[in-house]
């Protein structure tokens, strides 16, 4: 019985992980003041103590609603990154945006996604200046 | 005495004269800088907070909210009057998308100019111009094409114009929503296309609210084969610099209009560092700094791990990061641009290759640096390496061409071999941020060079046009 339970939940555990993310329902985005790389270590509530900017949902959301998950197996290296947070169904989730190539990666999940080329550039620009705002708290 | 007195009066006529030619020509004085007697006529005279221009559209270019950029004004002759173009930004910049261009996003703080002109009574006059790119539009490359909207201060309409790739401009109509049905019902030889522009305000503390810009129809007929509203005397709003002779196919009115943001992603490295000079001697200095974030500040780790799995393996891997900072000064100023070297998409120990892609790392933080200073010969051969760093074929490898050894090699370019250790991992290995910064810490540096283990802010700094 143990064993049966135990699988129950491997399985519930396995498929919630790997559910894509309905970024359009997301909400609350917030862009926290840490150094490039030493926020990859930080939790939510430690994140959540520093200072921040709002970020305005619509325009997060125009980029990453088109942004497509990364198959499992794939990751990569980090060079830096932005650290954000935002709602979704009531749960706060820490997403880590890359500096470089467009990929984020969702804590919750362990899931990797990337905004689409032609899109990047604009990503990367939107990052870098609310990094700025994000700089002068 | 009477030729003394004689000479004495040829003189004070003479000075008199002269200064009387001086006065003839006050207004001389007004257009020795265009941006200064704009900026006076504006602050003075313009109702800058104006009566809520926007409401019920929610329009994100609200005038309440506009803050003009005065100190990236840049003055210019278009439709043969000397203009003045200045950036409107908003204090919240926002991303919207255009119908015109479904692939692309734009930062609502690139969008709009303020003209300012004199006309030949020498009385100012001023113009709201928002650019809305087509998607034949690529920032840097070209003429501008898409719609110009032309509105006053208070948002008055003033007049919208849609100018395509082959420069070709007519103006737009504006038909209310009724008069498009009824004009579609009634006339099937005729199509209407029209544009907008929308997006989605959330924003904590406020009521979400929808909102569009209507960006005009564009009418063709189809019994004539052509557009019903042909126009041609927009050039204004696409007139090049002063001295151009005011043609309608040059560059945009404001050359330099930035269409979709800054310069994160360095698309164009020679644009992107055009404003140094190379120049010996004057007064001029020159300095390369190399800067290092450590995966593990103060270690030769080559990674460092962050956030085990459940199966024991790391899920988030830093290598850290080198950039270059570049700086140009003298008594007049400083001009500083910030060169890091990345894959285009991502790299990994089992996937080590990539396009390479050169960043704007102003934003980026380090822990340890090394600044070189240098003569423009050098300066200028670093400069030439990095042009190649967005070249096709020009690969990052994390290996073997990583951005530490990117960095290294610039340097290295202009005669700069500083003695780096190559590390290793497993499956690879290389130069990597976690040497270099050690190897800086260790350095006994020559005249010349200093190191520091402060982080200062690093913005780029600097315009020309």
């Amino acid at each position: 019985m143990k064993n049966i339970l135990g699988i129950f939940l491997l399985f519930n555990f396995v498929s919630a992980a790997s559910q894509e993310i309905n970024w359009q329902k997301t909400s609350d985005w917030k862009m926290y003041k840490v150094n490039d790389d030493s926020g990859l270590g930080f939790s939510v509530d430690s994140l959540r103590r520093l200072p921040f900017v709002q970020i305005e949902s619509d325009s997060i959301n125009n980029f990453i609603k088109l942004a497509k998950i990364w198959p499992k197996e794939k990751t990569s290296i980090w060079m830096g990154a932005y650290y954000v947070t935002c709602q979704l169904d009531g749960v706060i989730r820490k997403i880590d945006i890359s500096v470089y190539g467009g990929f984020f990666y969702d804590e919750l999940t362990h899931s990797y996604y990337q905004i689409p080329s032609y899109l990047r550039n604009e990503w990367m620009n939107w990052l870098s200046s609310l990094k700025g705002r994000v700089n002068k708290k | 005495m009477s030729k003394q007195v004689i000479r004495l009066g040829f003189l004070a006529s003479c000075l008199v004269w002269l200064m009387g030619c001086y006065k003839q020509h006050p207004q001389e004085s007004a257009i020795i800088d265009p941006v200064a007697a704009a900026r006076e006529y504006v602050e003075s005279y313009l109702q800058l907070k104006a009566n809520n221009p926007a409401a019920g559209t929610g329009s994100p270019f609200t005038a309440a909210n506009r803050q003009l950029d005065w100190e990236h004004a840049v003055a210019n002759k278009s439709g043969g009057l000397k203009s003045v173009w200045v950036p409107v930004h908003y204090p919240a910049s926002k991303y919207i998308g255009i119908s015109l261009d479904r692939h692309r996003l734009f930062n609502t703080d690139y969008l709009q100019k303020l003209r300012v002109w004199q006309d030949s009574s020498m009385v100012f006059h001023t113009e709201l111009v928002s650019y809305f790119p087509d998607s034949n539009y690529v920032y840097g490359k070209g003429t501008f094409s898409g719609i110009v909207l032309v509105r006053d201060w208070q948002d008055h309409f003033i007049g919208e114009y849609k100018r395509g790739k082959d420069g070709r401009i007519v103006k737009m109509a504006l038909f209310s929503p009724q008069d498009r049905s009824a004009k579609e019902a009634s006339n099937l030889m005729m199509i209407q296309l029209c544009y907008y522009s929308a997006g989605y305000n959330e924003s904590e503390g406020y009521e979400a609210y929808y909102w569009d810009i209507d960006l005009g129809c564009e009418v063709y007929d189809l019994e004539e084969g052509g557009h019903a509203t042909g126009y041609d005397e927009a050039g204004q709003y696409w007139d090049s610099s002063e001295g151009s002779g005011g043609t309608t196919t040059d560059p945009p009115a404001i050359p330099n209009l930035t269409i979709v943001g800054g310069n994160n992603i360095i698309g164009d490295i020679r644009d992107y560092t055009k404003c140094f000079d190379n120049i010996a001697g004057y007064g001029q200095h020159y300095s390369v700094s190399l800067c290092v974030a450590q995966p593990v500040p103060g270690t030769r780790e080559p990674w460092g791990f962050t956030r085990t799995l459940p199966a024991g393996s790391a899920d988030l891997v830093s290598a850290g990061h080198t950039f270059l900072i570049l700086s140009q000064w003298d008594m007049a100023g400083r001009i500083t641009r910030n060169v890091g070297f990345y894959p285009a998409n991502s790299a990994s120990p089992f996937s080590p290759i990539d396009k390479g892609q050169l960043n704007d790392d102003e934003q980026h933080s380090y822990n340890i640096s090394l600044t070189i200073e240098m003569d423009n010969s050098k300066f200028f051969a670093v400069l030439d390496f990095i042009a190649h760093g967005n070249d096709p074929g020009y690969n990052y490898d994390l290996n073997s061409n990583n951005c530490s050894s990117f960095a290294i090699r610039a340097l290295r370019s202009a005669g700069i071999n500083l003695p780096f250790t190559v590390g290793s991992w497993p499956g690879g290995g290389g130069f990597n941020p976690g040497d270099v910064g050690e190897d800086i810490r260790s350095m006994s540096l020559p005249t010349g060079m200093t190191k520091s283990t402060e982080q200062a802010n690093h913005p780029n700094w600097g315009i020309c046009y």
